[in-house]
C-alpha cells in the first residue's frame, strides 16, 4: 500500500486528501477546516471512492456525482477534485 | 429567547456533549431559541472534518494537560481557556434560509455585541475582526451548523486567553497561506482586552450579547436553567460519543455513534 497526501488552500479553508492505494483501488480520506453542508457529504465521498480504481476521471465523476447538492463556503466542487486527484498523482505517478 | 449561562469548565467534553443536546432538544421542539454562554478550562477544540493529530502538537497538550475535543461543525481548530468567552445561538429560522440566514443574520448579534466594545467587521463571510490603531486582529472563531428550518451558531471571543499557549498548541499548516492575496486573519489573533487596551469584564460582554440578540430576534431574554431531558441526553452522549477516541481522535461522523443510544 502506498499513501499520498496532497494539501490545498481554497479560497477560504484548507482541504487535505490522503489516498491510500491498494493494488488497484483507493481509499480517500478528506480532511481540514472547510465548511460543507450537509456536513455529512464528506464521509458520503469517502465511501463512494472506496475501492474505486486509480483513474482520475473516474474519480472526478464520482466527487461531482456526491458533492453536486452540496453547500460549500469558501470552496468548490473542483477544489476537492483538484486535491485528490493531487494526492492521487503522489502514488500514481 | 432562553438564555444559559450554563457551564461546566472542568469537563469540556460533558459540556460539548451538552451543546449537542441543546441543538437535538430544539430541533425537538421541546426547547426555545437559546443562546448559551460559557467556558472551559485549557482545552483545543478540532472541526468536524479535522483530525486531531494533524492540526495539534500533542507534545504540548500533553506537556501542559490540554483536553482535546472536536465539535459538531465544520472549520479549524481553537484553543480556549477561561479567558476565552464560548457562546452559542440557536434557534427555529425561516424554512430554506440555508448559510445565508446564519451569516447574514444570526451574527449579526454577535457582531452587535462586538459594536460595545470595539470597532468590527466580518470578512470573508465569517471572520469577526476588530480594527485597532490601523490594525485588523482576530478576537473571534465561529462556526455553524443547520438541519432543515433549524440553526446553530457558535463561535468564541477570546478576552483574556493565553496566547503563547494557544500558539504552541495550535500547529500552523504547511501550507503557506499569504500566497493568493487573500486576507487571511487567522494568524493575527488576539485577545479583546489587548485589541482595545482595556480590561473587559465577562458580564459587561454577557449583557451586551443577551440585549444584542434579544433585540435581533425580537424576543424578551430569559435567563433559565437547562431541562431534564437536555441534563440526561446531555450523559448519554457524553458517554457514547464525545468521550471516545473514536469521536475526539478518529474522526467517526456523527452517524457512527447512533447505534449506541437507547431509545
Amino acid at each position: 500500500m502506498k499513501i499520498g497526501i496532497y494539501e490545498y488552500k481554497a479560497k477560504k479553508g484548507l482541504i487535505r486528501a490522503t489516498v491510500s492505494l491498494f493494488d488497484d483501488s483507493i481509499e480517500v480520506k478528506i480532511t481540514g477546516d472547510f465548511l460543507i453542508f450537509p456536513e455529512d457529504m464528506v464521509w458520503e465521498l469517502e465511501n463512494s471512492l472506496r475501492g474505486v480504481k486509480p483513474e482520475e476521471e473516474l474519480i472526478s465523476r464520482k466527487v461531482e456525482e456526491v458533492l453536486s447538492n452540496a453547500t460549500m463556503i469558501g470552496c468548490t466542487v473542483d477544489d476537492f477534485k483538484k486535491t485528490i486527484i493531487g494526492a492521487l498523482r503522489e502514488v500514481v505517478p | 429567547m432562553r438564555v444559559l449561562i450554563y457551564e461546566i469548565p472542568g469537563n469540556p467534553h460533558l459540556s460539548m456533549a451538552f451543546e449537542e443536546a441543546m441543538w437535538r432538544e430544539l430541533q425537538k421542539g421541546n426547547v426555545p431559541n437559546t443562546l448559551r454562554i460559557w467556558r472551559h478550562r485549557s482545552v483545543a477544540i478540532v472541526g468536524y472534518f479535522q483530525l486531531a493529530e494533524e492540526e495539534l502538537n500533542f507534545e504540548k497538550i500533553r506537556e501542559h494537560k490540554v483536553d482535546v475535543l472536536r465539535r459538531i461543525t465544520g472549520g479549524g481548530a481553537v484553543y480556549q481557556d477561561l479567558g476565552c468567552l464560548v457562546w452559542t445561538i440557536a434557534v427555529k429560522g425561516p424554512k430554506g434560509g440555508g448559510i445565508n440566514y446564519i451569516y447574514d443574520f444570526l451574527l449579526k448579534g454577535f457582531v452587535d455585541t462586538l459594536k460595545n466594545f470595539a470597532k468590527v467587521k466580518v470578512e470573508n463571510v465569517n471572520d469577526v475582526v476588530v480594527q485597532h490603531n490601523g490594525n485588523e486582529r482576530k478576537v473571534s472563531g465561529t462556526s455553524a451548523t443547520f438541519r432543515d428550518d433549524y440553526y446553530l451558531l457558535h463561535g468564541t471571543l477570546l478576552v483574556d486567553t493565553d496566547l503563547q499557549m494557544l500558539s504552541s498548541v495550535l500547529k500552523v499548516p504547511k501550507i503557506k497561506l499569504s500566497d493568493k492575496g487573500i486576507s487571511e486573519v487567522k494568524y493575527r489573533v488576539t485577545n479583546l482586552n489587548d485589541a482595545i487596551g482595556r480590561k473587559v469584564n465577562f458580564d459587561e460582554i454577557i449583557d451586551a450579547m443577551v440585549q444584542s440578540y434579544s433585540k435581533l430576534l425580537g424576543e424578551k431574554a430569559v435567563y433559565d436553567i437547562p431541562t431534564k431531558n437536555e441534563l440526561d441526553l446531555a450523559e448519554e452522549l457524553y458517554k457514547i460519543k464525545f468521550s471516545t477516541p473514536e469521536w475526539n481522535l478518529l474522526r467517526f461522523p456523527s452517524s457512527y455513534f447512533e447505534k449506541f443510544r437507547k431509545h
